[in-house]
């Protein structure tokens, strides 16, 4: 009962940024000293409310499928998720179908930027364990240095005990890569298989972070290297981008058989229906010349302060 | 096909709504409209901020008169919990690590050695084997009838944690009532307890000499990589003599077992585990009193009373390590000093472990408590693999069951409890 009291009155949260509409009827009438003042620390975890994604800094949406809170620094504790069936956050709207239901899971902060010094031996880590991960379809490893442990997406040769270094160092001749190692494009000779490359200079990985997958470097001009993603299309990136030598663990995720409509369900898909005609209209092969070579340099960066008002309308 | 009827006319509220999911989202340019103004010397505030929207707005609950500022009955219905940031009364500045009950080392027992400098051997002493003897038959029954009592037998029923199985994942077992882990602990240790002293008194041996304590605070202040350190033990029963135990080795043997280097934990540091913290009590806690009458620790009982601890490797070893230098070095803090680093005559204690069913049997021998020294190994230790006491104390069919009794651990038991007597004799 105290619960429900508590997420009633969770729509009265003031920030910097906006103004709710119920908070303008509040300050007209005021009510009891209940209503104002926010959830203590206990009840935050408890109660994820979608509102609570636009007041207050740390959340994140993922792909419409999930609402995770991130704390401000690193853990490797386990974060407690919401499921969003597709659905809008701030509008509750479905964005997506065919998504809803689904076992429990909870959110694995994984570490997907690997940086190593630019100058001197590589930084070196230690695999201590490799764990299963509901919310993607590649094994992550639990991995150690000095005082820092954290989770990396496991690449297929990676075993408990190794040793994986990173470096930053981009040296005049393509050095001899090692399964598990991170280097930069640059280091890497033509030909090699990477996973969990950048796609801007520092942000983290993106490309080819799926099971199995992997993303082969085609060729080298000048200063820019020039990548086959595992669409097949190509694209060109700085060199300083750091890749992973390797490919993604799990590599026979696609192949195993789901087995019954139930399972389905347990990883959080609606039943489907409509008629499919495996060779007609957008279900059939497509043979198409590759687009043209995509260059990225750097991210823009828009200093745009969004202010959302969320008054609702009359209608 | 729907079959609800076709409308003609547009609603212009749903046009609105659709504009409005982008219009809502006003975007505030940067012009450099603030720094302009402040340059000519005008104050820019926020327009929430000048608002004050958030301040504490005066409760309408009733007040004393005499102590207008006291609140008669609080304004909130659940109680308030500390924040965990620096208005916590235990917050420092300087972050300082902590080592309590529930902390698993990442790798384990070389972790372990490597926090407390310590050598460690996969046996127990050569004077703890020469106690080792066969009970008789009625004894072994006693300590039977004593797991039946405390896993399966006793009236309490709580309701436990929810059963899991990793390779099912959705399914669910049907919840169970029973007894929790820390009953089941301090019923069999006492009543083994028990059962040593009845035996020790049928040979003869004052087993008054040696006296319990339970489940009390036990925290040492040390100094690990530089910032304060608190090792804290909680879950535990101490026993204590009139005298101390005399150590297990000594001299050359020492010294040689000490200059074996330690197993490498690189690239981790010795403190991945016991992470930084901003807020510990500095306060030294111990139980007894110097100069009391039974205040030398011979013997530390350490339970694990959290149900379905996932560990892996050594862990269990280590924390029975980290718990044995805890209490020793309170201890030792206790005779010679808060401030004492290498100890006139070493700190030696008999230590056991257990979650009920697994019983870890060590001594530790603790020569300094300098952590940051540049000695590889300082301290001793000596564990055995772990035993479990029985594999099935349970109902089957209505009928309490005990299978697979294992009569060694009531055997290492009364050999580390006997070396305690002779020291006290």
């Amino acid at each position: 009962m105290m619960q429900q009291l508590l997420n009633s009155f969770s729509r009265l949260c003031v920030t910097n940024n906006c103004l709710t509409f119920s908070q303008c009827m509040s300050v007209k009438f005021p009510t009891l000293s209940l209503t104002i003042n926010t959830q203590p620390q206990l009840q935050q975890i408890r109660c994820i409310n979608k509102l609570g994604y636009l007041t207050e800094t740390g959340w994140r949406n993922i792909g419409n499928k999930w609402l995770v809170k991130f704390p401000e620094e690193y853990t490797v504790k386990k974060l407690p998720l919401m499921k969003l069936a597709g659905r809008d956050p701030t509008t509750g709207k479905k964005v997506y179908g065919g998504l809803g239901g689904g076992h429990k899971k909870k959110y694995r902060w994984v570490d997907n930027v690997r940086s190593g010094p630019k100058e001197g031996p590589p930084s070196v880590e230690k695999i201590l364990r490799l764990q299963y991960d509901p919310c993607r379809s590649s094994k992550i490893a639990l991995v150690a240095a000095g005082d820092r442990v954290r989770y990396i997406l496991a690449s297929s040769t990676m075993k408990v005990g190794d040793l994986i270094s990173t470096s930053g160092h981009i040296p005049r001749n393509a050095i001899r890569p090692k399964e598990g190692d991170a280097h930069p494009l640059g280091a890497l000779p033509v030909g090699t298989e990477v996973c969990c490359v950048e796609k801007f200079v520092g942000e983290g990985a993106s490309i080819a972070v799926v099971a199995g997958s992997r993303a082969l470097l085609v060729r080298k001009v000048g200063e820019r290297c020039i990548l086959q993603l595992p669409s097949k299309q190509e694209l060109s990136l700085k060199q300083e981008c750091m890749a992973t030598v390797g490919h993604l663990s799990n590599e026979d995720h696609n192949t195993k058989h789901i087995g019954s409509p139930n399972r389905l369900r347990w990883l959080g898909f609606r039943p489907r229906s409509g008629l499919w005609h495996r060779k007609d209209g957008r279900h059939g092969r497509k043979i198409r010349p590759l687009p043209p070579i995509k260059v990225l340099d750097s991210r823009k960066s828009d200093k745009v302060i969004e202010l959302p008002l969320t008054i609702k309308t009359f209608f | 096909m729907r079959l609800t009827a076709v409308v003609y006319s547009t609603h212009i509220g749903n046009a609105f709504r659709q504009v409005w999911k982008v219009q809502q989202k006003r975007k505030i340019l940067e012009y450099g409209v603030k720094e302009k103004l402040e340059a000519k010397g005008l104050q820019v505030v926020d327009a929430v901020d000048f608002l004050n929207l958030k301040r504490p707005v005066p409760s309408i609950l009733p007040k004393l008169k005499s102590q207008p500022d006291e609140k008669l009955i609080d304004d909130f219905l659940l109680p308030k919990s500390l924040k965990k940031d620096h208005t916590h009364p235990d917050w420092h500045d300087e972050p300082g690590h902590v080592y309590h009950d529930h902390c698993w080392l990442l790798t384990g027992l070389h972790e372990a050695q490597h926090i407390s400098k310590t050598f460690v051997s996969n046996n127990l002493p050569d004077r703890i084997t020469s106690f080792k003897s066969k009970l008789p038959e009625e004894v072994h029954k006693q300590v039977q009838q004593a797991i039946l009592n405390a896993h399966v037998l006793d009236a309490l029923q709580v309701k436990l944690p929810k059963d899991i199985d990793i390779k099912r994942p959705g399914w669910n077992y049907p919840r169970v009532y029973g007894l929790p882990r820390w009953r089941r602990n301090v019923q069999l240790i006492s009543k083994m307890f028990h059962t040593a002293d009845s035996t020790l008194a049928g040979q003869n041996i004052d087993a008054t000499q040696q006296q319990f304590t339970s489940q009390i605070m036990i925290r040492a202040l040390l100094t690990l990589e530089g910032r304060p350190s608190v090792f804290e033990a909680r879950q535990n029963t101490l026993v204590f003599g009139k005298k101390p135990l005399q150590p297990y080795l000594d001299g050359e043997v020492k010294a040689e077992q000490l200059s074996k280097p330690l197993p490498d934990i690189y690239p981790l540091n010795r403190t991945i585990s016991l992470h930084g913290k901003n807020i510990y009590r500095m306060e030294h806690k111990f139980p007894v009193r110097q100069g009391a009458p039974f205040d030398r620790l011979t013997m530390g009982v350490f339970y694990i009373n959290k149900p379905f601890i996932k560990t892996s490797g050594t862990q269990l070893e280590a924390r029975l390590l980290l718990h044995a230098f805890t209490v020793a070095a309170a201890h030792a803090q206790q005779l010679y000093g808060k401030d004492v680093k290498d100890l006139p005559e070493p700190v030696t204690i008999n230590c056991m472990q257990t979650d009920s069913r697994n019983f870890y049997f060590a001594c530790f021998q603790l020569h300094s408590l300098d952590l940051d020294s540049s000695k590889a190994t300082s301290n001793l230790f000596w564990i055995e693999d772990a035993q479990p006491m029985f594999t099935k104390c349970d109902y089957v069919d209505n009928q309490p069951v005990l299978e697979g009794y294992n009569p060694q651990v009531l055997e290492t038991l009364m050999a580390l409890y006997k070396s305690q007597m002779a020291a006290a004799v």
